[in-house]
């Protein structure tokens, strides 16, 4: 440990100290005579500037600096001009600086830190705490979340402005009011054979009678008669067209457009399944049910078919909307039968029953059980002890309410709101002003343990744990973690540590454009998240090795999925594991087509934007920005050849300024060339302008360390020599998702440690995450 | 049914054929007010200021104005502003030195001036400090589902913006159907939680050394802004809300596909004349797509994105589609200042006590170039604006000879290294802030005012 004390502190003066002279040399030439002793143009001496990078303010100066030089605004136009290349060295060496001393003083805490909850967590939080099944993120309900690095939890990005507080008062005054509401659960059917023409008995037909829809057909359901969880059981049967297109449905929000649920349905015409699904509606949230199907649109022009007998029974036709079945009973479109739409809502377990009465008054409640109650709530909501001084301010304001003329049960719940309001509910705080602890007490590492793996508040015996003080030794902890793990609630883990390490919510960020990817739609956006994902929770529930990450043998596709990456038909149409045969390019994270497409733009695929992506979100460094002067990329003219943007770029980084960055970024990028915007393999790129041919691609490359490669395949094995560092970037990631801040050199470590530890488990991802939360790190405030 | 019958009567009232030169009734009817709002009349004559934003720049070689000063013609894009020329200025030449190479984030910094990753406060919520002692709502911020504002707080905290129309008539003038003791209450209620916390966090405050401060400060800060809203609420609450016309209501409460993107921006649009005219705020930003969000406008034909469109690669399809979306873009903007001149004050039109600046932090979209933004700016006659000039800073420098759109080379550089180091975007910004009464001697980066408009 003390070898360590030395080590980084010869390291952090290194920073500071050794670089310094050459840095002088460049002021003393180039900036003092304007901002030194002499003159102090606009009050500024950068000789008095400490090259100190951890403190906030000074470090606000060379940000300054910075972008003077970067933006070329500094020195002036009529003073002396540095060489270009100069200028750069100095530029990306302040950046450089910054960015190591953002780290600092990010850790440069004081003894009290506060993280705020985010919008989803804030949901799972109130659902935890009073059985309310709240839409945080229903426009308007609260602000956007920013995010650092994908990070959204990061407590320095999360700040608070009136707007902010002005939304969580209102948000606790309708939670409160729904938590009181008379729950109503209701129960509706909807049969298709209601829809059956009269005069079908006459004719003889005795079969039921299903609806009938084909793509671009949408039919309204049953939607929410009052806010809450509602439960849909939709039986169905889906036929292939003619062409062999599958039908696809989406279920919708029709008031926000907001997908609820999507499936592509493959069944036999006497097979059925139900699809199940569950979703929060917002009261008076209307709902659809439409059928597409990639490539296929129909003119509805003449209306809907509005029933459907068999296939068998071509005697009967509707007299409105295109003909369904063929001559040999075939679809001639995709087709879907739906028999029943149940749907069960608003659903309150018994369990958020008890929770949304426990803490209000009841007729005839006196003061006594007024001041119990809200020392509970403020407990459970607060997540620690409360003292008697502290509730005493909330006493005061029932008394004060009373005053006003209000009731005690409302006097009561006025108290509740304050109590939401407070900041020591919807931030996460850890540390007392009284003194600097080095670790969390109890009850902050219930809080964080809890919102690391399961997204919400301390359940009841999580609390219990912390109450009883025995949760820190490393037999108790492990336990804990099987039971949060085992249960349901991991999910949010699962989805939420993925999405933000991989950015997934950049996907789709930019449409791509319609002319030139017709297929992309939201069902194959949405399909590439799920596996994605599916591949995390793999990974996850399996206790696999994070270098399957990099690369493996076996990914998850659905029928969509499977078509659009070229794979033979699968037998059903879900997501399901799929093994890769030997020659496929795809496997591993790197490959699929969610972060193909999420480090695209849209319109063309972008080497430097997935070199980026690459060397941050797998090996934890970010490159300086680009110079902001640099030449401008115009377009090849008709007159020349087609060419790649792999070339434009490398004629483009000939520049010596560009050259040292981009020769560590681009190889990172090149190996997915073959991948177009949409992640769809090519063997030569489509080039909008120019003539000719569209040029082959070349998806070859040279690292950094000169190591070489030819295609992504090749690529992937360099990636696998890489293990040790991707996964010391990994942990460094679970951490600064689990901690709510970015580590430090001061974390430096504790995370080696992690990495020893894990890389004994051969990284296998369930034991690293049952390494880091019985380390120091984890226990470190 | 009646939906469908609602929306022709709508769209007839309210159409702009094509690219918005006809217009087949006058909507000046509809908006007629039956009473005003204001809480008091104040000596001076109102100051409005109002910000649109076009997001990923625009075909340059479709929308720069190639000659400057006084007899300029209207490029190609630019067309249907032709009727208000005499009130407007389009301005070449401007940027943000911090915009540059900062691709996307460009829109973060396009009111602040600031930089991206320390961003402070923006120009609309300067000037609504001030102008706020005298409206109902400080400001209002639109935009479409992309869902961010052009507004920033001091620290660069982002304000959030509503993106459907009704919801925002609906906050402004629908009367609550409680009545004013409930009304009261509630606001006294609010004002009781806020005391409450606010007397937890200052305990805790004293207890903390000062370098602790930060996170508690903006909850205080914010607390204490939420208590002055709960006074000012009162304060109003005896002012009766001003009436609004049954037509018009029914226009503007009402939830607009952004799939009619002319209705949609026309609405929004209306919504602010409205806002003003009412003296509910004097002070409105419209975010009409942030980056990546722009939209594709079906209704003429122009099926992708402006994302999309602007990454164009010299594709002249889509070529044409970016300077299609730009023409109707600006002719949804001619329709806003043709309606705020249409809007009678007591000394002249909305337009005169209104300023408005339309344009982007981009110019050229495919390689991200953030210099010779587009800009227009429009109105605020009784502010001290002068118009009627096209405002060229790059003609200003001895070695630019002129534009030559023929070599797109050439008009690109132009767009991504600025001709005229001394054309920054936040000089416009603080002449604007001065012109709507703030004392302020400089804004952002700014050097002095733009001489030329006042």
């Amino acid at each position: 440990m003390k070898i360590f004390v030395i080590l980084s502190f010869i390291f952090m003066s290194s920073l500071f100290a050794e670089e310094a002279p050459w840095i002088d040399k460049f002021i003393e030439s180039y900036c003092i005579n304007c901002h030194g002793p002499k003159k102090k143009k606009g009050g500024f001496r950068i000789d008095e500037l400490p090259k100190d990078f951890t403190d906030y303010r000074t470090v606000d100066y060379w940000n300054e600096v910075l972008s003077q030089l970067h933006s070329g605004e500094m020195p002036p136009e009529d003073e002396k001009q540095p060489a270009q290349t100069v200028k750069e060295e100095v530029v990306s060496w302040i950046s450089r600086k910054i960015s190591e001393g953002t780290a600092l003083r990010m850790a440069k805490r004081g003894p009290v830190s506060s993280y705020r909850l985010t919008r989803s967590e804030y949901a799972a939080t109130v659902l935890e705490l009073l059985g309310v099944h709240f839409d945080a993120n229903a426009p308007g309900v609260f602000n956007d979340d920013p995010s650092w690095h994908g990070f959204e939890r990061i407590g320095s990005e999360l700040s608070l402005s009136p707007s902010h507080l002005s939304r969580y008062m209102n948000a606790a005054e309708r939670i409160l009011s729904i938590a009181q509401e008379k729950i109503k659960t209701k129960k509706r059917v909807t049969d298709s054979n209601r829809l059956r023409p009269k005069w079908l008995d006459k004719v003889g037909i005795k079969e039921r009678v299903r609806k009938p829809m084909i793509p671009t057909m949408s039919w309204h359901i049953p939607g929410a008669y009052g806010g809450g969880l509602y439960k849909y059981k939709i039986k169905l049967s889906g036929l292939k067209s003619r062409y062999g297109a599958i039908p696809h449905v989406s279920i919708t929000n029709r008031k926000t457009g907001a997908s609820i649920y999507e499936a592509d349905v493959l069944t036999g015409e006497n097979e059925t399944v139900t699809l199940e699904f569950q979703t929060i509606l917002n009261p008076k949230d209307q709902v659809n049910i439409s059928v597409s199907s990639p490539g296929v649109t129909v003119n509805l022009k003449n209306g809907s078919p509005s029933f459907f007998i068999s296939t068998k029974e071509n005697r009967i036709y509707n007299s409105r909307g295109p003909k369904l079945i063929d001559e040999d009973g075939t679809p001639i479109y995709p087709l879907i039968l739906v028999d029943s739409i149940e749907l069960v809502g608003p659903i309150v377990s018994d369990e958020e029953k008890q929770r949304r009465t426990k803490f209000f008054l009841k007729m005839g409640d006196s003061a006594e059980i007024s001041y119990k109650k809200l020392k509970e709530f403020a407990e459970k909501a607060w997540r620690r002890p409360v003292s008697d001084k502290e509730l005493q301010r909330y006493m005061n304001l029932v008394k004060s309410e009373i005053a006003a003329g209000e009731s005690l049960e409302d006097a009561h719940k006025t108290a509740m709101i304050a109590i939401m309001t407070s900041r020591n509910f919807f931030y996460i705080i850890e540390g007392t002003h009284e003194k600097r602890n080095l670790t969390v007490n109890n009850w902050e590492f219930a809080t964080r343990l809890s919102y690391f793996l399961t997204g919400t508040m301390p359940d009841e015996v999580l609390f219990d744990k912390a109450r009883s003080g025995n949760l820190f030794s490393a037999e108790q902890l492990k336990n804990e973690l099987h039971r949060l793990l085992s249960s349901s609630s991991s999910e949010s883990f699962i989805q939420d540590f993925s999405t933000q390490w991989l950015r997934l919510k950049d996907l789709g960020q930019f449409s791509p454009n319609s002319k030139l990817y017709p297929e992309y739609d939201n069902w194959l956006e949405e399909s590439m998240r799920q596996e994605t994902i599916a591949f995390f929770r793999e990974v996850f529930t399996k206790n696999l090795s994070i270098k399957e990450f990099l690369s493996s043998d076996w990914t998850f596709m659905n029928s969509r999925l499977a078509d659009f990456y070229g794979f033979p038909k699968l037998a059903s149409s879900g997501l399901q594991k799929v093994k890769l045969p030997a020659s496929s390019s795809r496997g591993g994270l790197l490959t699929q087509a969610a972060v193909l497409s999420l480090t695209s733009d849209g319109t063309r695929h972008r080497p430097v934007h997935r070199g980026v992506w690459l060397s941050e979100v797998i090996f934890g460094q970010t490159p300086p920005p680009p110079p902001p002067n640099v030449d401008p990329l115009v377009p090849t003219s008709k007159s020349d050849p087609k060419a790649t943007i792999r070339s434009k770029l490398e004629e483009h980084s000939k520049n010596p300024n560009c050259a040292s960055c981009h020769k560590k970024i681009d190889p990172y990028g090149f190996a997915f060339d073959n991948f177009n915007a949409i992640g769809k393999w090519q063997e030569r790129e489509f080039s909008p302008t120019g003539k000719g041919e569209n040029p082959p691609v070349n998806a070859s490359g040279e690292l950094a360390d000169g190591r070489i490669y030819n295609g992504p395949k090749e690529f992937k094995i360099l990636m696998i020599q890489d293990s040790d560092k991707f996964a010391r970037a990994f942990i460094e990631h679970l951490a600064t998702f689990a901690l709510r801040r970015v580590m430090t050199v001061d974390d430096a470590r504790e995370l080696d440690q992690i990495v020893e530890k894990s890389k004994k488990k051969d990284y296998r991802l369930r034991d690293i995450i049952e390494i880091f939360i019985t380390s120091e790190l984890f226990q470190k405030r | 049914m009646n939906i469908q019958t609602n929306k022709w009567q709508i769209s007839r009232r309210h159409t702009l054929k094509g690219l918005g030169v006809s217009l087949a009734l006058p909507f000046l009817n509809c908006m007629l007010l039956k009473s005003y709002g204001y809480k008091k009349q104040v000596g001076e004559k109102p100051k409005r200021a109002v910000f649109a934003y076009i997001p990923n720049g625009v075909n340059t070689l479709d929308f720069q104005i190639t000659e400057s000063g006084k007899d300029y013609h209207l490029s190609k894009t630019l067309k249907s502003l032709e009727a208000h020329k005499n009130d407007l200025t389009p301005i070449s030449g401007l940027y943000h030195p911090h915009g540059l190479g900062t691709a996307h984030n460009c829109e973060k910094i396009w009111l602040t001036g600031g930089k991206i990753n320390a961003n402070t406060i923006s120009v609309d919520q300067l000037i609504a400090k001030k102008t706020s002692d005298y409206t109902r709502y400080p400001s209002l911020e639109l935009c479409n589902s992309g869902g961010k504002s052009l507004a920033w707080t001091n620290d660069g905290t982002q304000l959030p913006a509503y993106r459907n129309p009704a919801q925002v008539f609906r906050q402004m003038f629908n009367v609550p159907t409680s009545g004013l003791d409930v009304q009261l209450r509630n606001i006294k209620k609010q004002g009781s939680i806020l005391n409450t916390v606010m007397e937890e966090a200052k305990h805790l405050e004293k207890q903390l050394g000062k370098e602790d401060k930060g996170r508690l400060d903006h909850y205080l800060t914010s607390v204490r802004e939420l208590e002055l809203r709960s006074t000012r609420a009162e304060q109003w609450l005896h002012t009766p809300l001003p009436e609004v016309g049954e037509s018009t209501r029914k226009q503007l409460n009402r939830t607009v596909s952004e799939n009619e993107v002319g209705e949609y921006f026309r609405t929004m649009y209306d919504l602010i004349v409205l806002a003003f005219q009412t003296d509910m705020t004097r002070v409105a930003t419209f975010s009409t797509g942030v980056e990546g969000k722009g939209l594709a406008i079906p209704e003429i034909g122009v099926l992708s994105g402006r994302h999309a469109l602007s990454h164009h690669g010299g594709n002249e399809d889509l070529m044409n589609d970016l300077s299609k979306s730009d023409a109707f873009n600006i002719a949804q903007f001619s329709y806003f200042i043709r309606r705020l001149k249409e809007t009678s004050e007591p000394q002249g039109s909305l337009l005169d006590t209104t300023v408005a600046l339309y344009g982007s932090g981009m110019t050229y979209g495919h390689s991200h170039g953030c210099a010779n933004l587009p800009i227009i700016l429009a109105g605020g006659g009784q502010l001290g604006f002068r118009h009627g000039s096209h405002l060229d800073y790059n003609s200003k420098v001895k070695t630019f000879t002129s534009y030559k759109l023929d070599d797109p080379g050439s008009q690109y550089r132009i767009c991504h290294a600025p001709v005229n180091k001394k054309a920054h975007m936040s000089n416009l910004l603080l002449t604007i802030a001065q012109k709507a009464g703030l004392e302020i001697e400089s804004f952002g980066d700014s050097t002095g005012i733009v001489e030329e408009l006042v």
